[in-house]
């Protein structure tokens, strides 16, 4: 829109001299649907949203003695695990690349520090600018996410939950989060490149990489299922799924993989005969917004415009990781040069499936090191490891029943159009 | 020549505003300089979360501190000092708890660390020293927040 078309109705005040004021006349679809499309919290109570932002409160914090702290602790018990972690923060001060830290400490810098800090991966679908400090990209988000996927990295359960509940804050209601923790290594990939945090006692180092995603059916849909029951039900057309399921991605805190094979089976059916990609892995825990005690978990990728593709990478040599990864490469039956699609692969790797464990000679580089010699830069990389995996072949030629691997690396390709 | 945009408030107002104090606030500079890729002469940038009074105080804000240099960042680990900004800063913020809050919360928003720094200041000043009941009063209205209590 043309902002000097606005019809003027009042003039500047006296008290502000550096800004004219304007009607909203004129203002067309396009500017309402950026709008409707932007984050809008509830601001009728615009003390409490200020104050229910954990960044302001650290902020605010940082100016209090301790004295102060203390008795902020004992006003509720949000406040209380506030003034903890700033009691935390101030105890190991700057020696730690803890999970808890300042907003201000979230600069675009300290995304890309690796590999001995605290290295702050993210990987999101709707934005060109990837390098955003945590508030920015939330506020600065130009759509409304469905889905934000964290991978948190080497963390204790109760920081992995104060993860999930500082995304909680940050992102609509509505949107769903669902937060996957390995205590091993997660990686995530900035400008073409990609950087992992590998687990380190003694350093503390930890990670976050996160995917926060618009669903916009029919073009694609994004679900978050709690169980295995709730899988088979979304994954069934009988049941109120009428788009085909293209991708699964779970996640488990066991290696039990009841129902999979039956319900990959069904997905199959309905796609036509067409294996539809799935990877999975055993995870250290799962979080989904307030619950915690989850067995299972995992996202569904469905429309007819998504494309995705699978497979399991068990070669443990660098060149045996590029050939495998040249033939998933070639057998893919989509375009993912295609810029005007959001082209994301999952690594979800077991934690033996690792040049620093198997110490070969032959084996030096992990998948995510060899990724981009073989994939186009537009490709965005999503990488955690776990203590055992599950995966299929998409397109195999010969049909296979195996679902749960050891030592492998399980590749999975999903490309959504753009929305 | 000065580069002049447009900032539509949450109800609807639109401020036109130099590109150059405007983009002392993060979140609006991301936009200019990526979404507009520097073309931005007479853009409309919708502020959803800001509603027009406060974004008047904001402006009045960026206009008197457009000159500032860069702030130093600290080490964000030790406590700061309270109560070291000018008597301008304390002059403005001379305000209701709705408006300094509001204040909070739009410098959160557009990415104003300056701001921030001093709303927060503010807000920290009126904590210190009081008690857990007095500070309770201070940073909510909303008892439902507090249903919690130990």
């Amino acid at each position: 829109m043309n902002a000097k078309k606005a019809k003027r109705t009042k003039l500047s005040t006296d008290d502000l001299e550096a800004s004219n004021l304007y009607d909203s006349e004129g203002r067309d679809s396009t500017t309402a649907e950026t709008i409707a499309n932007n984050l809008t919290p509830d601001v009728s109570n615009v003390k409490y949203v200020a104050l229910s932002n954990p960044i302001v409160l650290d902020n605010i914090m940082s100016y209090l003695s301790y004295k102060d702290v203390q008795r902020l602790s004992s006003c509720c018990r949000e406040l209380r695990q506030l003034s903890a972690i700033e009691f935390e923060r101030r105890k190991i001060g700057n020696s730690s690349n803890y999970l808890l830290f300042r907003t201000k400490d979230l600069t675009s810098a300290a995304f890309i520090r690796h590999p001995n800090c605290a290295a702050k991966a993210v990987v999101h679908i709707g934005v060109e600018q990837i390098q955003q400090k945590l508030a920015e990209l939330t506020n600065q988000l130009h759509f409304r996410p469905k889905l934000a996927f964290l991978l948190t990295g080497n963390v204790n359960k109760q920081e992995h939950h104060q993860w999930t509940s500082r995304f909680k804050h940050l992102l609509p209601p509505d949107c769903t989060i669902l937060n996957v923790l390995s205590k091993t290594l997660i990686s995530g990939s900035i400008d073409k490149q990609v950087y992992e945090v590998q687990s380190d006692e003694k350093i503390k180092t930890c990670g976050l990489a996160y995917l926060l995603a618009k669903a916009q059916p029919p073009s694609y849909d994004v679900q978050v299922f709690k169980s295995l029951k709730e899988l088979a039900s979304l994954t069934d057309g009988e049941t109120g799924q009428h788009e085909p399921v293209k991708c699964i991605l779970y996640f488990s805190q066991t290696s039990s993989q009841k129902q999979l094979p039956k319900i990959l089976s069904v997905c199959k059916e309905r796609n036509d005969d067409l294996s539809i990609a799935f990877g999975g892995l055993v995870v250290d825990n799962l979080s989904i917004g307030a619950r915690n005690k989850i067995e299972c978990a995992g996202i569904i990728f469905s429309g007819s415009r998504v494309r995705a593709a699978s497979t399991v990478i068990e070669e443990m040599t660098d060149e045996g990781i590029s050939q495998s990864m040249i033939r998933f490469r070639d057998s893919i039956p989509f375009d993912i040069n295609d810029t005007t699609k959001e082209t994301i692969c999952f690594l979800l790797s077991c934690i033996e499936h690792s040049p620093t464990v198997q110490c070969r000679s032959d084996f030096t580089k992990p998948e995510s090191d060899i990724f981009y010699t073989i994939f186009p830069s537009n490709v965005r990389v999503f990488g955690i490891s776990g203590h055992g995996e599950f995966g299929q072949i998409s397109n195999a030629t010969k049909v296979s029943n195996a679902i749960a691997y050891q030592f492998s690396c399980i590749m999975v390709l999903v490309q959504l159009p753009k929305v | 020549m000065s580069n002049m945009i447009y900032l539509q408030s949450s109800d609807g107002d639109i401020f036109e505003t130099d590109a150059q104090i405007a983009k002392c606030s993060g979140t609006i500079r991301f936009m200019l300089e990526d979404c507009y890729m520097g073309e931005y002469e007479g853009v409309l940038i919708p502020l959803p979360n800001v509603n027009s009074a406060i974004l008047r105080k904001v402006l009045k804000w960026a206009d008197h501190h457009k000159d500032d240099p860069v702030p130093i960042e600290d080490d964000g680990h030790s406590v700061k000092q309270v109560s070291v900004f000018s008597s301008w800063d304390a002059e403005f913020l001379e305000v209701d708890q709705g408006t300094l809050f509001g204040l909070v919360q739009a410098a959160n928003y557009l990415d104003i660390q300056g701001l921030l720094d001093v709303t927060c200041k503010t807000v920290a000043n009126k904590i210190s020293g009081k008690t857990a009941d007095d500070i309770r009063n201070t940073l909510t209205t909303n008892q439902n927040k507090f249903q919690d209590f130990i």
